[in-house]
């Protein structure tokens, strides 16, 4: 589920704001576990604020790759 | 544009939301160029912190204050501390919102109506509730909601933002239905498509938003100094009998359209 939401949020700067700034309020919304929680308050909050902004389409397979070895 | 001889928010205290980025930005800036005391409140603490550097680098100051303003608590403390930072509040704008993509209504997911609607449209309802009680002390304030020809019109990215911003428009007429005899003016300022990291970060691709400016009349996008523009002139005694009014800024797109 992590992965998927941080597709979303690659994809889209106002998905990415909430998980930039509300990890908290996806915890019961998407059931994410504490673990996960944590990864989005940490290491991947630092990278994502890294991304450009529109992350274009043919740059977005290379990000989700990014996160997906970042939080595996 | 602006003149750095003119105050026309001299002595007026402010809380702007969503001053991290775009609108609430550069409306932020305009203010204490115009001689406001302003309170940046954002969830976003890095893009509040760049919006500081940028009135520092003014020589001026604002009190900043992170807030989630779909929380009612976050609202009431945030509140409390801008009071007591600068005394009663004279204007209140609420520029926070998020914008997430969706697809077709039957494919709108419970989860991105809430995150959506609990920041524009509870989180518009709620500064206003916190914010009201400091007007009314004074016997007189200015509310300045953002809204979007998102909710006027059926068109665009999101079921859940065009509602929500529709709601902040009848929002905007009952709350100054219910206190302009207080003295408390409400308005609603509802902008066109604005090239901010909301709107470029929204739309599909780089590509696909130029494509929407070959199709303006105005074969541009507005920039938030342009929004912030007409809210000053909102916020300002100068609209001292406007209150209860949408106006739409959206470079003549929408009377193309009809």
């Amino acid at each position: 589920m992590l992965i998927e939401l941080i597709s979303k949020g690659i994809e889209d700067y106002g998905f990415r704001q909430v998980l930039l700034w509300s990890p908290d309020d996806l915890t019961s919304l998407y059931d994410l576990s504490d673990a996960e929680i944590n990864l989005l308050k940490g290491s991947v909050h630092a990278e994502l604020l890294k991304l450009p902004n529109p992350v274009e389409p043919e740059q977005r397979a290379k990000y989700i790759q990014f996160f997906t070895d970042l939080v595996s | 544009m602006t003149n750095d001889n003119s105050v026309r928010l001299q002595g007026k205290k402010a809380i702007i939301t969503g001053a991290g980025s775009g609108i609430g930005r550069e409306t932020s800036i305009r203010f204490v160029q115009e001689g406001a005391q302003v309170v940046l409140v954002d969830r976003n603490t890095e893009g509040m912190k760049q919006t500081l550097q940028s009135i520092q680098a003014l020589g001026r100051e604002a009190h900043t204050i992170q807030a989630d303003i779909s929380k009612e608590s976050q609202i009431q403390s945030m509140v409390n501390t801008a009071i007591a930072s600068v005394g009663d509040i004279n204007i209140l704008v609420n520029a926070a919102a998020v914008l997430i993509r969706t697809q077709q209504t039957h494919q709108v997911s419970e989860a991105e109506w809430d995150l959506i609607m609990n920041t524009n449209l509870k989180g518009t309802f709620l500064c206003c509730k916190h914010v009201i009680p400091s007007m009314i002390n004074t016997g007189s304030g200015s509310i300045i909601n953002i809204s979007s020809v998102s909710g006027i019109r059926g068109a665009g990215y999101s079921l859940p933002y065009g509602v929500g911003k529709a709601g902040v428009i009848h929002l905007t007429t009952m709350v100054a239905q219910q206190y302009t005899g207080n003295g408390i003016r409400v308005n609603c300022v509802a902008p066109g498509l604005v090239d901010t990291p909301q709107s470029r970060g929204s739309t599909a691709s780089t590509e696909t938003f130029e494509s929407r400016i070959k199709t303006h009349p105005m074969q541009r996008v507005g920039t938030p100094n342009e929004i912030s523009n007409l809210i000053l002139f909102l916020a300002s005694d100068e609209a001292s009998y406007i209150s209860g009014q949408t106006v739409i800024i959206d470079g003549g797109e929408r009377a193309s359209a009809q």
